[in-house]
């Protein structure tokens, strides 16, 4: 396997203001820390974690949307983080985003024509927009007499498979999702997840797949990563990580997703190792493994010693003190 | 004898294109101490449901054009705005979805929960706060006496969701609304609040409406389960039954829609088409355009709940025509 996306010890720090008044000093909140990821061609990467994990930024850094604080993220060999000017536009149309919330990301004085043939123009190829529009709509399943109206007259859907219209018009390899269900009607994600992978059968498509929802991001992905406070804490394929976890955080966030069946459920109460409290503020991040305030397995060399990532399996990355 | 009756209860909003039924013919028991989960999409009517009993929609443009809610042999529908009051808190408090837009950001937890006190009972400050801290503890709040102090902004989305429990519960209510209590938080925070409402239920013996649009809350948590889709209940059932059997298409479509962890699917089964916004219902029954087993008479007259067991009625025309789950 070749990797397309290949991120190497990349860090997004934000500069952010702390202290009083008087002692106003600048704290640097690690979004991203230090983190390595591959994502092979052809297949889809999962991203999972709570808000404020960081799962978003890395997206985002990995098609440039965000410039990385430090570390190298490469497409197909190349390093983007050293591309300007042309040669950076060139590379930036293999890569595109369908965003979370299809009512804040499509501009509501544009027509669906505009939205969806706007990256076109901008690459220079405005000329050949009408046809390929129309190819674009039927294939995300809108209708033809979609191009003339305004997003507000869809649903959420429908919305959506404009903005997967606008970030495949351009023929990408990569394609980042951003929680791009999560906004909508339990009976409408089906829909999209379906559509999504027709997409990425036909057109050969990479997904960086970011979502909260465990059951979704099962279905889609090809392997799995989970983030907790800016550190990607374990990474394996899809079926080994769900039915195997070796991370303590991986475990919980599991064992949290609620019961299929309601028969399921005095041994879903019984057996939920569940997590307590929150997630830290990435501002002050626990000392060594940053998952050791809230981990049931918790041991002195956990506070001290940020943990390794180890391979304790081919093709299964771990970064726990206790993970064999 | 049920806590809560509600009977035919039609909620209708004016509009500038006339008036719109947001809840149609609604019925349903409440039983002292149950769970009654409420699931639907957006448009359902489930909100404006919890809202309607609450008396909490403003008048106009909404109107309760038709049916009752009894509680305690009273009619809430018909109360005054002074009486209703007190029905709300000690009779029967709301948690609602968003924690941050439901707590007042200028005035300290501490303060929100002693005002909601204050509003029924005559106590001294000392118990006042004693009490509010108190009900802290039990909803889980850490070092509660020194979070009184602390403002919304403080809190993470799981703590500002036990304030909110904290506020609803303090008055000891008999019946507690809940509506998507958990759809804003994490996985993991949801989990330790839907343990906290099922501990509270069993420590104040209180019974619950739990509105959410998930299905795995529901298995979770519910006793008894209404489905409502545009407006309407299509079925409703014990909980074991409505996963077991459930009988409507829409129910059926909601069960299989969903990836869960356990599912080994290449395709996911979609519901086609989308939800109908409230002015552009279908005629006949609202779930008729998408359900693939509809015939023409399901488009023609709206389907009664009809007895499908013990406790479960489902409301459509091609029951007997459904293939076994």
């Amino acid at each position: 396997m070749t990797a397309l996306i290949e991120a190497v010890d990349v860090c997004k720090h934000y500069p952010v203001e702390t202290g009083g008044f008087l002692r106003r000093t600048t704290t640097p909140l690690r979004a991203v820390d230090s983190v390595s990821l591959r994502v092979e061609a052809g297949e889809t990467l999962g991203l999972v974690g709570e808000s404020g994990c960081g799962k978003s930024t890395l997206g985002r850094l990995t098609i440039r949307l965000l410039s990385a604080t430090s570390g190298t993220i490469r497409f197909a060999g190349q390093d983007i983080g050293a591309l300007e000017g042309k040669a950076l536009r060139a590379v930036r149309r293999s890569m595109q985003i369908v965003f979370q919330d299809p009512y804040g990301s499509l501009n509501p004085r544009m027509t669906v024509e505009d939205i969806v043939s706007e990256p076109l123009a901008i690459h220079g190829e405005g000329a050949s927009a009408a046809n390929r529009v129309a190819d674009m709509l039927s294939l995300v399943g809108l209708p033809a007499r979609a191009r003339d109206r305004f997003p507000h007259e869809f649903s959420g859907g429908q919305r959506q498979r404009i903005g997967i219209a606008r970030a495949l018009i351009l023929k990408p390899k990569f394609v980042v999702c951003d929680e791009p269900v999560s906004a909508l009607d339990v009976s409408v994600q089906a829909q999209i997840v379906n559509l999504l992978q027709d997409l990425q059968g036909e057109l050969g498509l990479t997904y960086l797949f970011i979502a909260h929802d465990l059951g979704v991001v099962k279905h889609i992905s090809t392997r799995v990563a989970v983030m907790y406070l800016g550190k990607v804490v374990e990474v394996a394929a899809k079926d080994t990580l769900y039915a195997a976890p070796k991370h303590p955080y991986t475990r919980g966030l599991i064992a949290s997703v609620p019961v299929t069946h309601p028969s399921q459920r005095a041994r879903g109460r019984a057996e939920r190792k569940r997590l307590d409290g929150d997630i830290p503020s990435a501002l002050n991040p626990p000392s060594g493994c940053r998952f050791h305030t809230r981990c049931p397995l918790v041991q002195s060399i956990c506070r001290e010693r940020e943990p390794p990532t180890t391979e304790p399996a081919p093709g299964h990355l771990v970064a726990c003190h206790l993970a064999t | 004898m049920s806590l809560l009756e509600v009977r035919n209860l039609t909620t209708a909003f004016q509009t500038g294109s006339g008036e719109i039924a947001a809840v149609e013919d609604v019925a349903f028991d409440l039983n002292p101490g149950e769970i009654l989960g409420i699931v639907g999409e957006s448009g359902s009517g489930k909100s404006v449901t919890a809202l309607t009993i609450m008396g909490l929609l403003p008048r106009p443009p909404a109107r309760v054009a038709a049916g009752s809610v009894h509680f305690d042999g009273e009619d809430l529908t018909h109360l005054s705005d002074r009486r209703m009051q007190h029905i709300r808190g000690p009779g029967i408090a709301m948690v609602f979805q968003e924690p941050m837009t439901s707590l007042n950001p200028v005035f300290t937890i501490g303060n929100q929960i002693m005002e909601t006190i204050r509003a029924h009972e005559r106590l001294p400050q000392r118990a006042l706060f004693a009490r509010a801290v108190e009900m802290l503890e039990k909803v889980g709040i850490a070092s509660a006496a020194r979070r009184m102090a602390d403002y919304p902004h403080q809190l993470s989305g799981g703590q500002r969701q036990r304030v909110m429990l904290a506020i609803a519960l303090v008055c000891r209510p008999r019946v507690l609304i809940a509506d998507e209590p958990t759809t804003a938080l994490d996985v993991t925070i949801q989990a330790q609040i839907l343990d906290l409402m099922l501990d509270l239920r069993d420590e104040f013996g209180m019974a619950i409406v739990l509105i959410t649009h998930n299905m795995g809350v529901i298995a979770e948590t519910a006793d008894r389960v209404i489905v409502m889709y545009a407006g309407r209940i299509v079925e409703e059932a014990p909980v074991a039954a409505l996963f077991d059997n459930p009988r409507h298409p829409y129910t059926r479509g909601l069960l299989e829609c969903v990836p869960s962890l356990t599912t080994e699917r290449e395709r996911l089964i979609a519901i086609p088409g989308t939800l109908p916004e409230p002015m552009r219902r279908p005629p006949g029954c609202r779930f008729a355009p998408r359900c693939r087993f509809a015939a023409p008479i399901c488009s023609e007259s709206i389907p009664a709940l009809t007895e499908q067991g013990p406790g479960h009625t489902a409301a459509c025309f091609r029951i007997a025509e459904l293939p076994a789950v």
